[in-house]
Parts: structure tokens; C-alpha cells; sequence
């Protein structure tokens, strides 16, 4: 039944085509991009700073150098990134901690930026198990990875996963949080169109615990991005947890 | 009525009214002259109207439309306007008959909190609309039929920038619904036999061409680093029908 109906889709769809095409776009004002992440696992850590591009231009992404950038905790400890690299400033000492809030500070092109953000506790991930996708266009079977973990009992707990076949990783976005499912064993499935993981694949989960400003960032870019299963939203800059003083 | 101006998915929804959502409301005017030429052979008319609109309803910027529980909190609310001016001509009697119209019109929204509380474009905003229809009765048995329309795509909102998150390219987005889809155009030719009338019962054989150049309209459009050379994105444009010949057999009784 469920073939028939496939089937019928297909006879819809084959006289449809893709095809690239040049599309005249604006350019935009060059924009500052910051991201940096803490974890739980041994430092050092790195916070990268470049500046956007127009699209018709190179995915080359014009580092930002000599900026300052401070990370510090709310226990009172405070430390200067080096700029180990063009755009690309690293901690010596810092150590990521659950629990711990932290806020990161960078005076670049005579702006200042700030954001904070809280580490989670962590919520161990007990492995993965792999099920057959009940259905799809694909003509090999194919699988999709349930992560297991139990989601503590209180709410508000956000999760992001990566994954990684023999290697190569997936590119698509995934956050849970608990809205659903909450305080139980997590049976959902990390679905990602065009990653197709098969039989005799090796399948690496990454699990990161995050904070709800940065899950509703990559909830929204996953969404705009056109990967939600309403294909996506109308398009905008992420809501992000930096703000700017001038 | 609920729109989403993604060029990659573009859906609406229709949703009813709540105590958040008001109900639209728009009052609208109108100004007409409408003349019959050659001895009611020719219809003329030409109309332009203003429309000013409240109450009506967007999604935020980032609206989450699948899992948040309410819709209502993803929607913002403001005012809108359209104006446009219509133009029609239509040829009634004889061997040859049609008609061409032609609007010329500008439908745009102003709500806080989205494109900096400016005026954009509503994502159905149309600014030509073209229709050109020709029919040729060559004899009682076979007529002719051609159908030509254009129009000026939807609003959409196209990335202006791009940058890199976690290893993705991510795209950097300006004003809402500030570019266009590209036009859209098509032409129907057509062809129709009447049978021989038999008693009550009486048949037609047609055969059709719809978009009779292929045109490749755009349905979606969507936006991806180029899977051949990593060092450039590129735009995709998804077409859903080239040319889809058809014959159809019609009778009453």
C-alpha cells in the first residue's frame, strides 16, 4: 500500500528537474561571525572570529585579527585568549566545568561583544542503537541512529548531536530538548536527510549538553536552513547569545 | 491566512481566529471606466483600487512552526495596503475572439518587529500580471485556442551574505522578502473537434499543450554549497513541469 502511494509520488515528480542557476544576490555590509565553545573535556579551547561574505564570493572567510578576547567564569577566574592563528584565539589554562556559567568578552573593530553561556550537567549517553528506516527512496536498507540516554527528570534540558560515518561527518543539524519525552529514556531517532548510513558502516554519536540559548540558535538555523520536516521557515539570522556595545 | 516566504518550501496555511489573532479586516476603493467599442464587438475597462489593511498576520523572524505548541506565539501582527490598476480588453464576437488583461499592482505590510518595522513586500505581491487569450473558430467542427500568461514572482527572502558555524556554511539574511522568484511565464495551445451532435448526447475530442515552450518555472529555489567544488555555493532551482501534452474526451447528455 504504502508502495503504491510511493509510487505514484515518483510518476508525479518525474518530469520535475533541478538545475543550477545564477541569481543575482546584494551584497552585504561585511558582518562579524564569533563562535566558541567550552566543553567538559580537556581544554585548550578556541574561539574563531571572521568576518561573512557576499555569496558569489569564494567560501574563504576573512579571519578577524588582534581582537581581544577574555573568557571568564562566575567564580571570579579570568583569562586572555592568545591569537594562536589568524582569527583563531585559544585558552592556555581554562578548564570547562559543569555547571559553571561563563561569559566570553571580544573588543574587535572598536565594538565590544559579549555572551553567556551556562554548561550543563552532564547526562551521560549510554550508546546507540541502529534501526532499519521503515521507509524511503533509497533502494538499499538503510539506518537511522537512536542515541541513549535518560533525560533528567527536570526540564530544560537541550541536547545536540553529531554524527559520524567512517569518518566523514554529517553535515545537518540536530537538537532534542525535553518539551517531549521529558525525564525518560530517549527513543527518538536522529534523522538526517542525505546522510545514509548502511550496513558495515562505522558510526561515531557525539552528545554535547547545552543551554537553551544555543539550542534555539541551532534549532533555528537547522530550520531556516530548510531541514525541519515542514521544509524550513521563512529565513532569518538566528537569534544568537552575543550583544554588542559600541 | 498564514504564509511562509521560505523559497525552499513556500506553504500556507490557513488558521483560524483566537483571541490573539484578529480577525483581517480591509476596506477598500475603487475607480472604473468601462466602455463597449464597434458596436458592443469590444470591452474596454481600466480600474484602480486602494486597499488599506488591519490586523494582519506574520510569521517572526526564525518562526518555529513545527514543534512550538502554539502557533500563535511564532506570529507577530501589523498593518497593509494594496493599490494596482487594471486594465481589460475583450474581443466577443467573430472567428476571432479573446482577450488581454494587464495588472499593474503593490501589495506590502508594515509589522513591528520584522524588516526593522519597514514596508516589505507581501510574499504574494504580484507586480505584473499578464493574461492573453486567443481563440479561432476555423469551422463548425474545430477551434483553436492559445493562453499566455505572465507574471512576476513571489516575494521570497534570499540570503545576502554567507559565513561558516561548527563547519556549515550558513547563510546571512538582510531585508524580509526582498528579492523575487523569477518570473513566471506559460503558453496553452489547444485544439478542440466537436462530433457530430447525436440526439441529446453530444461529445468533444481536445488535445492540449500546456506550457507549449517547456519553461522551466521555478518552484522552489534553494540555496547550498556546490557538492563538485567546495569552495563555492551555488543557488538551485527546482521546475516541476516542462511540457505535458494532453487529450481529453468530453460529452453531456
Amino acid at each position: 500500500m504504502r508502495n503504491t502511494a510511493l509510487f505514484f509520488l515518483f510518476m508525479v515528480l518525474f518530469s520535475a528537474c533541478e538545475k543550477e542557476i545564477e541569481i543575482d544576490l546584494n551584497s552585504a555590509d561585511p558582518q562579524i561571525v564569533i563562535e566558541g565553545e567550552i566543553t567538559n573535556e580537556k581544554g585548550p579551547y578556541t574561539v574563531r572570529i571572521s568576518k561573512t561574505v557576499n555569496f558569489s564570493a569564494s567560501n574563504q572567510y576573512p579571519p578577524v585579527t588582534s581582537a581581544i578576547v577574555t573568557l571568564s567564569d562566575d567564580l571570579g577566574y579570568s583569562e586572555k585568549l592568545a591569537e594562536t592563528a589568524p582569527g583563531v584565539y585559544t585558552t592556555a589554562n581554562l578548564q570547562g566545568q559543569e555547571g559553571r556559567t561563563y561569559t566570553l568578552k571580544v573588543e574587535a573593530a572598536g565594538k565590544t561583544y559579549t555572551a553567556l553561556s551556562k554548561m550543563p550537567k552532564r547526562v551521560e549517553l549510554r550508546g546507540i542503537k541502529a534501526e532499519e528506516i521503515a521507509f524511503g527512496f533509497s533502494t538499499d536498507t538503510l539506518y537511522s541512529a537512536t542515541p541513549l540516554f535518560d533525560d533528567p527528570i527536570a526540564s530544560g534540558n537541550n541536547y545536540r548531536f553529531i554524527q559520524y560515518r567512517n569518518g566523514e561527518r554529517d553535515k545537518s543539524i540536530t537538537v532534542f530538548n525535553d518539551n517531549v519525552n521529558n525525564g525518560k529514556a530517549n527513543e527518538r531517532p536522529i534523522l538526517s536527510q542525505e546522510f545514509e548510513v548502511k550496513r558495515g558502516d562505522t558510526l561515531v554519536i557525539e552528545m554535547r549538553c547545552i543551554d537553551k540559548p544555543i539550542y534555539d540558535y541551532f534549532f533555528t538555523l537547522s530550520q531556516s536552513a530548510g531541514q525541519g520536516p515542514g521544509g524550513g521557515t521563512t529565513p532569518a539570522n538566528p537569534p544568537n547569545n552575543i550583544t554588542v556595545t559600541y | 491566512m498564514l504564509s511562509n516566504s521560505t523559497s525552499a518550501n513556500p506553504t500556507d496555511q490557513w488558521i483560524g481566529n483566537s483571541y490573539n489573532i484578529k480577525p483581517e479586516i480591509s476596506d477598500q476603493f475603487s475607480l472604473g471606466y468601462f466602455r463597449n467599442f464597434g458596436n458592443n464587438k469590444f470591452e474596454f475597462s481600466v480600474e484602480a483600487y486602494y486597499k488599506s489593511m488591519q490586523n494582519q498576520v506574520d510569521y517572526k523572524d526564525a518562526a518555529d512552526i513545527n514543534t512550538s505548541p502554539d502557533v500563535e506565539s511564532e506570529l507577530l501582527y501589523g498593518i497593509g495596503r494594496a493599490y494596482g490598476l487594471e486594465l481589460f480588453v475583450k474581443k466577443k464576437v467573430g472567428k476571432f475572439s479573446g482577450w488581454l488583461s494587464y495588472t499593474l499592482s503593490r501589495t506590502e505590510r508594515q509589522i513591528e518587529g520584522i524588516n526593522n518595522g519597514d514596508w516589505y513586500a507581501a510574499k504574494q505581491d504580484r507586480t505584473h500580471d499578464v493574461s492573453l487569450v486567443g481563440i479561432y473558430q476555423a469551422n463548425p467542427r474545430w477551434s483553436f485556442s492559445a493562453a499566455f500568461v505572465y507574471n512576476t514572482g513571489n516575494a521570497v527572502t534570499f540570503p545576502s551574505g554567507k559565513y561558516n558555524v561548527d563547519g556549515n556554511t550558513t547563510y546571512y539574511y538582510t531585508e524580509r522578502n526582498g528579492y523575487r522568484m523569477p518570473a513566471y511565464h506559460r503558453l496553452d495551445l489547444s485544439a478542440t473537434y466537436e462530433r457530430q451532435r447525436k440526439g441529446r448526447f453530444q461529445s468533444s475530442w481536445n488535445f492540449g499543450l500546456y506550457n507549449a515552450y517547456g519553461r522551466e518555472n521555478a518552484y522552489t529555489i534553494t540555496f547550498e554549497d556546490d557538492p563538485d567544488d567546495a569552495s563555492r555555493t551555488r543557488a538551485l532551482r527546482t521546475a516541476l513541469f516542462k511540457w505535458v501534452p494532453s487529450v481529453t474526451y468530453n460529452f453531456k447528455f
